[in-house]
């Protein structure tokens, strides 16, 4: 599994190198909040999320993108493919124990995009 | 119900335009005609509830109708493509493209690990009986999952972050909110969280763990150095 943390966590204390002020994270944190607040359920005894932790999950997503994206891509390049279709994010998502979850995701991916 | 060939979006924003216009219902929007036809007998004879409720066999729409009969919004449950996309582009190689279905797909499996990560935070907050979950959880949350190898260099950025928010040295003075975080608006709506919470905790550290931001007057780094001179 490779480690996309890396070269990514260069970038984002660059960053912080300035004197401007710091962009924390490149997603919404509305957004996501509100992702996290849909999973927690209405019923949930669980209600509220600090700001810190919606900045980690802000955080962990971007290395999720980076890693699937990164794998994938082998997979674009072996097919001798230009283009990343979801074929290939459907092999990954196959070959990759980390993103075993990710497999019924396509089956109801299918019924959205066809 | 089959979702025809315009796709789920296709469908979304006929029932948009049905519910708003249900009596200018326009033919031309159905893209394949046998498909649809079910469809389109039902939004020309029935009551406009119908398009209401999600009537799809999507798993995951079920956990929507649940909450309400209203459909969640696709900027509700995702992230925002663009973003996804251009993080996404960071990590391939500058010549190469990516297909739209993949990009949407991609969009999808970021929501959904959201809400893994999430439930098992959530799980953990519930085993120990807390209400609110933290960046610790999160963390925890990574390990239990498969993740760990993400933790270090989370656990670097939340040093960062919590640096940011208690008011560097770096920062100028009076302001309260020195670091600009991308959303604006989240700054307002956590703070109303972090002091409706704050009415059940005592101590103020349990408070800036609740998201109340503190701010802290900016004091030189020698306390006594405004003083005057000391006289032995």
């Amino acid at each position: 599994m490779p480690n996309p943390a890396e070269e990514h966590s260069e970038e984002f204390f660059e960053d912080s190198e300035d004197d401007a002020p710091v962009k924390l994270t490149q997603l919404p944190l509305a957004r996501i909040k509100r992702i996290m607040k849909t999973a927690l359920g209405e019923d949930s005894s669980v209600k509220l999320i600090n700001k810190e932790s919606m900045f980690v999950v802000a955080q962990a997503t971007e290395l999720f993108i980076a890693a699937i994206a990164q794998e994938t891509a082998k997979i674009t390049h072996t097919n001798k493919k230009k283009t990343m279709t979801m074929q290939h994010l459907i092999t990954t998502i196959k070959e990759s124990e980390n993103f075993a979850f990710l497999e019924g995701t396509m089956h109801s991916t299918n019924g959205r995009i066809r | 119900m089959w979702i025809g060939e315009g796709g789920f979006r296709a469908w979304h924003s006929l029932v948009h335009h049905c519910l708003f216009q249900s009596n200018s219902f326009s033919p031309g929007i159905m893209d394949s005609a046998s498909e649809n036809e079910e469809l389109g007998a039902t939004f020309l004879g029935e009551t406009p509830h119908y398009l209401v409720t999600e009537d799809t066999e999507d798993s995951r729409d079920g956990e929507e109708t649940d909450r309400s009969n209203v459909v969640l919004r696709e900027q509700d449950r995702f992230l925002p493509i663009a973003n996804v996309a251009r993080l996404m582009k960071k990590s391939i190689p500058k010549t190469g493209k990516i297909a739209k279905d993949a990009r949407e797909c991609v969009q999808e499996c970021v929501s959904e690990f959201v809400s893994f990560i999430t439930s098992e935070a959530s799980d953990r907050c519930h085993q120990e009986k807390r209400k609110t979950i933290n960046g610790e959880d999160i963390l925890f949350a990574m390990s239990s999952l498969g993740f760990d190898n993400y933790v270090d260099p989370l656990k670097q950025y939340l040093q960062k972050y919590r640096e940011a928010m208690k008011g560097d040295k770096s920062l100028s003075m009076g302001e309260p909110y020195p670091i600009s975080i991308s959303n604006g608006e989240m700054t307002e709506e956590m703070l109303q969280e972090g002091q409706a919470q704050g009415t059940q905790s005592t101590s103020a550290a349990d408070l800036e763990q609740e998201g109340v931001i503190f701010t802290y007057a900016p004091v030189s780094a020698d306390p006594l150095s405004n003083n005057t001179e000391f006289t032995m």
